[in-house]
Parts: C-alpha cells; sequence; structure tokens
C-alpha cells in the first residue's frame, strides 16, 4: 500500500513536467500583450516599450521558459510582472481562504447531497422524491452569482445578520459556501440517487432484507457503501474544482482567495501568476484523484492495490 | 413587570452600544473601489485607481478642483515665460513629509528630477521628457526649464501622478518604494494587503491644521458592481466613488444614501479609419454623423446621464470651444448624402469594441442606427487585453490595420486641450503611438496644436485650439457620441469625497456632518 502509494507519487513528476510546459504555452498563446496592458489604456508606444523592456517581455520564447522552469525547480516561482510581489507569497495568501472556503461548501454538499439522494431514491416517485430533484434541477441551473446576490441582498442588506462580503471572520464563510455549494450538492443528490437506484436492485440488498435485516440498515449500511464508489469519484473531482476557486463567487463576494487571483492575473496577462496557479491547480487535481484512488479501497475491500 | 424591565433594559443596551458605535463611526470612513490597487507610486502608474487611493496620501503642485480648474496644493503661485520654455513656482512653506521630511525647493527637484530621467523608467516620464533641468534659486522656489516650448506643461504639473515623494523615503525604499508611500497628504499609509484592502489613517502633522477630520479610511477593491452597490447599502462603505448607470436606483431609492453626478470629461466617439476609401468621402463622414442619434444613444447606453458632445473636447476640458451647427440627426438628409458619394446601397464595415456590457450596448445601438442607411455593420466586441494588441500592437500601420470603425473613449488627464486634441487628431497621435484611430491628418489641425504649445499664454492657446476643434468639427473624423457623467454613491451627511471628471476621485477634505 506504501510502496503503491510512493510509487504513484513518483509517476506525478513527468506529468507535471509536461503540464509545465503546455501551461507555458497556453499562457503566451494568449492573444494580447502584458507591456500592453500592464502600461493602461493612456500610454503611448514608447511608454510600452519601455515597460517590456524592463520587464524581460522581449527575450526570446524558449528562454522566457526557460527562466519560468529554472526558477520553479529551484523552488521559486517569479515575481508578479504587475506588482513585482513574488507569486509565492501571494499564492500563500490566496490559498487558505479558498480552501476554507471549498472544506464549508465541500462538507454541507455532501452530506445534505447523500442524505436527500439516497431518501430520494428510497421513496423514488414519491412526492419528496419529485420536491428533492426539482430542488435539485434548481441548484445545477441557477447561476451562481444571481444566487450569491440574492443571499447578499437578503440576509446581508436587509436582514444584517451577515456582512456583505471579505473574509474578515468564519461567519463570513456562510453564504459564500452557500452559494458555493448549491450546485454541488444538487450533482452529488442525483449522482447518490440513480446509484442508490441501481444498487438496491442487486442480489446482495434481497438477501439483506431476505434474511430479515431491518431496512434501515439495508439502506444505509449495504446499499450506500456499494453505492459510494461513484460518489466519491465525483465529490473528489466537485473538491478540485472547488480548490481551483470559484471565479464567480469569489467575485462577488470579494473573496481573498484563488479565483479571485486568478481573475485579475488573466485579464492583466500577468504570466508569471497565471502559470503558477495552474500548475498549482494540476498538482491538486492529481493528489485528489492518488486520494480518491485511496478511499476506493477503503470503501470496498475488494479492490486491492498492486 | 419583569418582562418589560428586560426589555426596558436590552433596549437601553442596544441605544448605547448604537451609540458607541456612530461615535466609533463618525470618524472613519470606508470606500469600496471598482478595481484593485497596482501600486502606491502614482509617478509610476498609469491607473485611476492608484491616483484616487493616492489623492490622500499625496499632494501636488498645483492640482484640480471639483471642475477640473487649476488650485494651488503645494505651490502657492506660478507662471510661464513668454516662449513656454521656463516656468516658476512658489511654494508653500511650513510643509513637512509624514516622515518628518521638510518639504522645500529641494525636495521639489529631487522628485522632478526623477520623472525627468529616463533610466528610472518610471511610467510618467512620458509627461517629464522635455525637462532640460530643476533650479531651486531658494528654498521656497523652484524654475523649470524645457528643451522645447510646452505651453501644457502647468495642466501637466496638475496631472494627478505628479506628486511629491519624501525623498527620505525614496532614499530608504528605492524601487519599493510603491510600498511605502511617504507623501504631505492630510493621511498616511498604514497598511496594504494587496487585492485585499488599504487604510490609510489620520497625518497629525498636516500643514493645513483644519483637515483631516476623519481618522482612518479604508478601501476595499471590489470589481463587482452589485456588490459595491450591497457594501454601500448595508453601511460596511460610506462611498462608492465608481458606480454603473444601471445600479444608480437601487441608490437614489433609499434615504440614507444618495447618488452624485457630475459631467465627466471623457468624450466617446466612433473613430471612422480614413485610410478606407469611403471614409476619404467627408459626405460619407457626415452622413454618419446625421445617421445616428446622439440624444437616444446617452438614453439606450447610460440611461440618460451623460450629455451630446458640442465640440471635439469636453466642456469642463481647459480650452473647450463650443461648435457649430450642434450635432444633429436627420436619417433623410444622410441618405442623401450617401446617394450623392455613390453609396445609395450602403456598404459593409466592421466596428470594434470592447466586450464589457456598455460597449456592447453601444455596438448594438450604432449597428442599429447605421441600418437605417443601408450601412451593414459586423460587431467585433474584443476582450480588453486582445484589443490593446490589435489596436495598438507596435507593428500595426495604417495601411494594414483591420479596424473600418473603433469606439474609443478617451479622457485628458491634464484637463488640458493639449493632452486630448494632440494624441486623437494630430498626425503624430496614430495609432500605434498614441490613439487616434481614425488616422486623420490634417495640416492646420497639426499646426494649430504645435503653435499653441509654443506659448504659455493662455489667450493665444485658446485662439490656436479654436482653430483645431473648428477644422476637426468640419471634417467629421469620427462620430462623436457621448460625454458620460461621473456618477458616484455615497452616505447622506458625508461631505468632501466625491467623483472628479477624470474618473479618479477625491476624499482629502471628507468629513462628516455634525
Amino acid at each position: 500500500m506504501v510502496q503503491y502509494f510512493l510509487r504513484r507519487l513518483f509517476a506525478l513528476i513527468p506529468v507535471l513536467f509536461l503540464i509545465s510546459i503546455f501551461v507555458f504555452l497556453f499562457v503566451h498563446a494568449l492573444p494580447g500583450d502584458p507591456a500592453r496592458v500592464l502600461a493602461g489604456d493612456n500610454a503611448t508606444l514608447e511608454e510600452v516599450e519601455i515597460l517590456r523592456r524592463s520587464l524581460n517581455l522581449d527575450a526570446p520564447l524558449h528562454q522566457q521558459y526557460f527562466d519560468f522552469i529554472g526558477n520553479i525547480l529551484s523552488g521559486n516561482l517569479g515575481v508578479s510582472l504587475r506588482t513585482g510581489e513574488p507569486v509565492a507569497t501571494m499564492i500563500g495568501r490566496a490559498f487558505m481562504p479558498t480552501v476554507w472556503l471549498a472544506l464549508c461548501a465541500l462538507g454541507w454538499s455532501v452530506i445534505f447531497g447523500l442524505i436527500s439522494g439516497v431518501i430520494s431514491a428510497v421513496k423514488r416517485g414519491s412526492i419528496g422524491d419529485h420536491v428533492g430533484m426539482f430542488a435539485a434541477v434548481s441548484g445545477i441551473s441557477m447561476p451562481p452569482f444571481w444566487l450569491g446576490l440574492l443571499l447578499m441582498q437578503f440576509f446581508s442588506v436587509q436582514l444584517g445578520w451577515f456582512g456583505t462580503s471579505g473574509f474578515d471572520s468564519p461567519s463570513d464563510l456562510i453564504l459564500p459556501s452557500i452559494t458555493l455549494g448549491a450546485g454541488v450538492a444538487a450533482i452529488m443528490a442525483r449522482f447518490t440517487r440513480s446509484a442508490v437506484i441501481e444498487v438496491i436492485r442487486e442480489d446482495y440488498i434481497r438477501t439483506a432484507r431476505a434474511k430479515g435485516l431491518p431496512e434501515k440498515i439495508v439502506i444505509w449500511k449495504h446499499a450506500l457503501r456499494n453505492a459510494l464508489i461513484p460518489v466519491v469519484t465525483m465529490a473528489g473531482l466537485q473538491f478540485g474544482f472547488l480548490l481551483g476557486g470559484s471565479i464567480v463567487i469569489e467575485r462577488v463576494f470579494r473573496w481573498p482567495g484563488m479565483g479571485s487571483l486568478l481573475l485579475d492575473a488573466i485579464s492583466f496577462r500577468d504570466y508569471a501568476v497565471v502559470q503558477a496557479e495552474i500548475l498549482i491547480f494540476s498538482l491538486e487535481f492529481l493528489l485528489i484523484n492518488l486520494l480518491v484512488d485511496v478511499l476506493y479501497g477503503l470503501i470496498n475491500p475488494k479492490i486491492r492495490y498492486s | 413587570m419583569k418582562l418589560l424591565q428586560t426589555a426596558a433594559f436590552s433596549a437601553a443596551l442596544m441605544a448605547g452600544s448604537l451609540g458607541a458605535f456612530q461615535a466609533a463611526h463618525a470618524a472613519e470612513m470606508s470606500i469600496a473601489l471598482n478595481q484593485i490597487v497596482q501600486g502606491l507610486n502614482p509617478q509610476d502608474s498609469n491607473y485611476n485607481v492608484d491616483y484616487s487611493v493616492a489623492n490622500g496620501i499625496f499632494e501636488r503642485l498645483i492640482a484640480f478642483d471639483g471642475d477640473m480648474k487649476l488650485v494651488p496644493q503645494l505651490a502657492t503661485s506660478w507662471e510661464g515665460s513668454e516662449d513656454a520654455k521656463i516656468f516658476t513656482l512658489k511654494l508653500r512653506q511650513g510643509v513637512k513629509f509624514q516622515d518628518g521630511t521638510d518639504f522645500n525647493a529641494a525636495a521639489v527637484k529631487i522628485n522632478l528630477d526623477r520623472l525627468a530621467d529616463p533610466d528610472l523608467n518610471l511610467k510618467k516620464h512620458s509627461l517629464f521628457k522635455l525637462v532640460e533641468s530643476v533650479e531651486t534659486p531658494d528654498e521656497n522656489t523652484v524654475v523649470i526649464k524645457l528643451s522645447k516650448p510646452f505651453g501644457a506643461m502647468i495642466n501637466t504639473l496638475a496631472h494627478p501622478s505628479i506628486v511629491m515623494q519624501s525623498p527620505a523615503a525614496i532614499e530608504k525604499y528605492g524601487k519599493d518604494i510603491a510600498k511605502h508611500p511617504v507623501g504631505t497628504g492630510p493621511f498616511k499609509f498604514e497598511e496594504w494587503v494587496p487585492g485585499e484592502k488599504l487604510v490609510v489613517v489620520k497625518n497629525e502633522g498636516y500643514w493645513d491644521p483644519e483637515w483631516p477630520k476623519l481618522d482612518k479610511v479604508t478601501f476595499y477593491p471590489v470589481p463587482e458592481n452589485g456588490t459595491r452597490v450591497s457594501m454601500l447599502m448595508s453601511d460596511e462603505v460610506q462611498f462608492v466613488p465608481i458606480l454603473p448607470a444601471e445600479l444608480m436606483k437601487r441608490v437614489s431609492e433609499s434615504d440614507s444614501y444618495e447618488v452624485l453626478e457630475k459631467p465627466g470629461i471623457s468624450v466617446w466617439v466612433m473613430a471612422m479609419n480614413m485610410m478606407r476609401k469611403q471614409f476619404q468621402d467627408i459626405r460619407v463622414r457626415e452622413a454618419f454623423n446625421l445617421a445616428i442619434d446622439q440624444q437616444a444613444f446617452a438614453q439606450v447606453v447610460y440611461g440618460g446621464h451623460a450629455i451630446v458632445p458640442d465640440a471635439p473636447l469636453a466642456p469642463a476640458t481647459q480650452f473647450h470651444a463650443t461648435q457649430s451647427p450642434a450635432l444633429s440627426t436627420d436619417v433623410a438628409k444622410a441618405k442623401e448624402l450617401m446617394k450623392e458619394a455613390g453609396y445609395e446601397n450602403g456598404f459593409e464595415v466592421n466596428l470594434w469594441a470592447r466586450n464589457n456590457s456598455t460597449e456592447v450596448r453601444m455596438l448594438q445601438f450604432l449597428k442599429q442606427q447605421l441600418s437605417q442607411i443601408n450601412v451593414n455593420v459586423q460587431i467585433v466586441p474584443l476582450e480588453g487585453a486582445t484589443r490593446a494588441e490589435k489596436l495598438f500592437g507596435a507593428n500595426l500601420t495604417p495601411e494594414t490595420a483591420e479596424f473600418d470603425m473603433t469606439i474609443g473613449g478617451w479622457s485628458p488627464s491634464t484637463g488640458d486641450a493639449d493632452w486630448h486634441l494632440r494624441p486623437v487628431y494630430a498626425t503624430e497621435g496614430f495609432v500605434p503611438n498614441m490613439y487616434n484611430l481614425s488616422f486623420y491628418s490634417n495640416a492646420v489641425v497639426d499646426k494649430a496644436v504645435q503653435d499653441a504649445l509654443e506659448t504659455a499664454d493662455p489667450a493665444k492657446r485658446a485662439a490656436a485650439y479654436a482653430i483645431a476643434q473648428d477644422q476637426i468639427w468640419k471634417d467629421k473624423p469620427v462620430v462623436w457620441l457621448a460625454i458620460d457623467n461621473a456618477l458616484a454613491g455615497r452616505k447622506k451627511g458625508l461631505t468632501g469625497a466625491f467623483p472628479m471628471p477624470d474618473g479618479t476621485m477625491q476624499y482629502a477634505r471628507a468629513a462628516y456632518e455634525e
């Protein structure tokens, strides 16, 4: 098991290397010239050229890539083209707010999604099922910025229960994590429902019922556990996305996280920040995939690693 | 009875805490900015948001009042020589920087010399390229000598980027000065968490003992328009300097908040690329101007919060000269002109703009209007950085430019005619150099713009700019569209915090009414 884990970890290195090339090329292939954007709209051509030289953007592309990868190998993510601040500092500041938000959103949405999914599956065709699934479809379809602004208008402006935005105290997590988790909860509910419906038809469920186990144990222990594999996969994927920071929600709630940072960096063509963020997102996804694989074994002892 | 007592007690408690809250509140103000702050060295920035924050920390030699008229700040008087090459300023006495350094002629010289030094790569060096020397005959006098006449020098000194920084701080922080601003303003820098918030506090040693009235001002960058308004409505911020017209009603309908509206100096135009055969014909350019209804444009795009231009310059820009005839709409006459020019059946053109919601509305409106004279407009909304590269890419030439028409807004941040007419209408302003998006080139305009720079005499400058504006108005290289108003939201009872016509804002003299 440990050996398997380590082997998988080492296999990440060439993958990350390939990703670094793709990220670099992708970022530089974006139309738009960072020197032009950073100089501002009213800048003269002369000002733009001075800036280009001072940012080393006139160096050949391969040279810029070697600088980038050389920096990373020496543990340095470079400096922001826009502010000159080290990228590592900027990401260090933005990382934890996004992690907190992702954990809170994932936490409530997985619990809520699982419970309502199972209930829907068991009471299939009932009014509760229809209402639940209607809510789920609404949750998936509701544009998050709209939901966010509605919650803000009601709970912050009219009732005054929470601050509208920003991250100054733990209670500031509530509205954005509800907004961010709504879509995930809906996806989890629908996924759980169909997985449980499938499992309920299996022979071992009939056997469990036949040997007289209480229905609660049949559903929550035998059925749900077997239905969990696709659900965990989905939760892992969603967590990966959440950790990337939701650009829209972070912007609406003025959340000082990775999504806001990425949006700003892209609109200013701040290459160093965009590259570093995408590399980190890729690394997060790879690690989460690995974690999900390990979880499979815990959920279903039939799965063995070699 | 017990219940009543409890109720009275908690009411008293609430009233008490409310009172305490208001007292604490009265001396503080929070502001929601529409962009993140880039840096706190205005001399090295091109961004209005940076200038806005700097307006409380730093001061300039000469500044603008709320209507873009020049007012003394760190200089008490100034004059230019007849040939516009020597400018003499008298400085305010008894001023100290926030770190205790004296403000005097030597400090001004250090700042201006830095701006004039090409090796420092400061972004606003371009404004000071002509400075040959800065002399300090005595403690309180500064003489700026230029290599070439430049009649717009006084307004250039009033540009929001030309602030006075403490020489000691420049020495101490070097390139890091953008993170450690030290000026003479009423507020001194306290804390900056990039992308999150910025705090300034009262400068106890400010030279004007009347000010500042506030102890602390906090800035939050809030790019999302709806969130800025929500923050205002829940009293988390008391001032929103940039308020989009579509959200204005939410603020104006409330009892505790008000909308401030002020004519801007940004003139929006649709530039016609005069390298194209069709647009070389004045009849076509005139027809385009006649086909577009500017009143309707102001309604559709700005909900009525804009005025129709009456000259190439905005009324608040120095040396603006009202032109006649005024812009008018006459589709029948436009069709006739198109017919005369041989385009009765119109033609196809593309029209470029940014992809934000305001400019997309402009695109749709203009497409509809021009279809009345059979012109088929292909609208091209572009993402900001992409647009910048395509319009201002270094290897763009008039012959290879891909655009037929472009929407552009220009705001002369010196408040002077020169920095509007030269970049937008003079031959030297052709994109990518500056902002002449029409490739409009006229010898009369070029000469008048140059003549106006050869003298510091306002009357002579005004005469030259009148000639230039008259010629441009006749030639119609653009369709003039609108001058949009600066809109802001503010808590009632707050004074001294307001938007400026140039897109920046002021908060140095902010106070709550007693």
